[in-house]
């Protein structure tokens, strides 16, 4: 009984935490929302524009092959409100993404976390 | 020096006089981020005012519906004939319907939205009270509507629009807005369901507290449903510190994410 009180707002903290602000008007039917997905990404280009922000990056796999994905996010406006800049990423920036994988297997996901290389996280939204 | 020092006493005074609400509004802490036990309690700084920054909290509905069933198809009544075409045929961005990189909708296109998607969308808006009328500007698309409120009549034969023709009154502490005049060019959600020419939307505005709003949906539109339309109210909380941001969509923007994202996202790589 002692316990159950933290477990509580553990588990409202966590069920809040998990429900972000997803995509507006396009539709999120591409990503498998229930599952993440790390990636030890290289940045190759930075889109922090409307409709969604675009983190394009690169991907080496053990025998050394590039692919070339694209993590899709919320908008500029939004992420301002959680710690965002245009600034945030760069080409060669070299980062753990963490995002929602695409249900047909594309190389376009959609971004739910950034892990720098200090440690640092920055989440795509929070609950407001 | 004297008259300057009477005068600054006097601006002093003045801003004293009017401050109590306009900082009711803007400089009070949030407090919690969740929403309230049901209670109507109101103050005086509240009630018929609904200035500020709103935004929708989060429900716990699936991911993919998060915050997005101001307009709840749970309890949608049955489409009508016509209703069912246009339901049928809609290419939706949301639900069991949805398929990634095939959805098709007046926003794809950079086109206006309307209520009430407008009013579901997962962004902010600002309500703006001024006399006689009062403004909503939403993110989503740097859209704003003008509501009536200085008594006149909903227009009896309006031409078609996006936003429609609205007008709005208090009944005790609720803020309820009518709206006629809409096109049929846009959905009433995300899910594809339809809006047609012929729908009566009605609004309710209800500020539980200085921070949490309820809004309740309704679609009256007996070409597209049986029946009136009636959503469970849909709770936003007050953002003090937020700015409505731009937000337009600019065709270069969409068609860049269109052909390198949207699309590109529903295509399995070949093997």
């Amino acid at each position: 009984m002692k316990g159950m009180l933290p477990r509580f707002f553990a588990m409202l903290f966590g069920f809040f935490m998990v429900s972000v602000p997803l995509l507006a008007h396009h539709g999120n039917s591409a990503y498998d929302m229930s599952k993440t997905t790390s990636y030890k990404a290289t940045i190759t280009k930075f889109e922090y524009s409307n409709p969604h922000t675009q983190v394009w990056f690169d991907v080496t796999d053990e025998k050394g092959n590039v692919e070339h994905w694209v993590a899709e996010t919320t908008n500029p406006g939004m992420l301002n409100r959680v710690g965002w800049t245009r600034d945030t990423l760069k080409p060669g920036d070299q980062v753990t993404l963490i995002a929602n994988p695409n249900k047909v297997g594309a190389r376009v996901v959609f971004l739910e976390k950034v892990v720098f290389s200090d440690g640092k996280e920055l989440t795509t939204a929070k609950a407001f | 020096m004297q008259v300057r020092f009477a005068g600054s006493l006097v601006v002093l005074i003045a801003g004293l006089s009017f401050s109590p609400s306009m900082l009711a509004q803007t400089s009070q802490p949030s407090g919690t981020s969740k929403a309230p036990a049901g209670t109507s309690a109101t103050t005086t700084s509240t009630t018929h005012d609904l200035s500020g920054v709103w935004m929708q909290y989060a429900d716990g509905t699936e991911p993919g519906f998060a915050r997005m069933n101001g307009v709840d198809d749970r309890v949608r009544p049955p489409l009508t004939p016509w209703g069912q075409a246009r339901f049928d045929t809609a290419k939706p961005l949301m639900g069991p319907r949805a398929v990634g990189g095939a959805e098709d909708s007046a926003a794809l296109h950079c086109e206006p939205s309307g209520p009430p998607q407008l009013l579901i969308l997962p962004n902010p808006f600002e309500f703006v009270q001024i006399p006689g009328r009062v403004f909503m500007f939403f993110e989503e698309l740097h859209i704003w509507r003008t509501i009536w409120t200085d008594g006149r009549p909903l227009p009896k034969d309006p031409d078609p629009s996006w936003l429609g023709y609205s007008v709005g009154r208090w009944e005790d502490n609720t803020f309820i807005v009518e709206t006629v005049g809409f096109n049929d060019k846009v959905w009433a959600d995300l899910a594809g369901n339809p809006r047609s020419e012929q729908m009566h939307l009605t609004e309710r505005y209800h500020r539980l507290n200085h921070d949490t709003l309820e809004q309740q949906i309704v679609i009256d539109d007996p070409k597209s449903y049986t029946k009136t339309w009636v959503s469970p109210p849909k709770l936003h909380k007050l953002e003090p510190t937020w700015e409505i941001a731009e937000w337009f969509c600019a065709t270069s923007e969409e068609q860049t994410y269109d052909e390198q994202v949207r699309k590109p996202s529903g295509v399995a790589p070949s093997k």
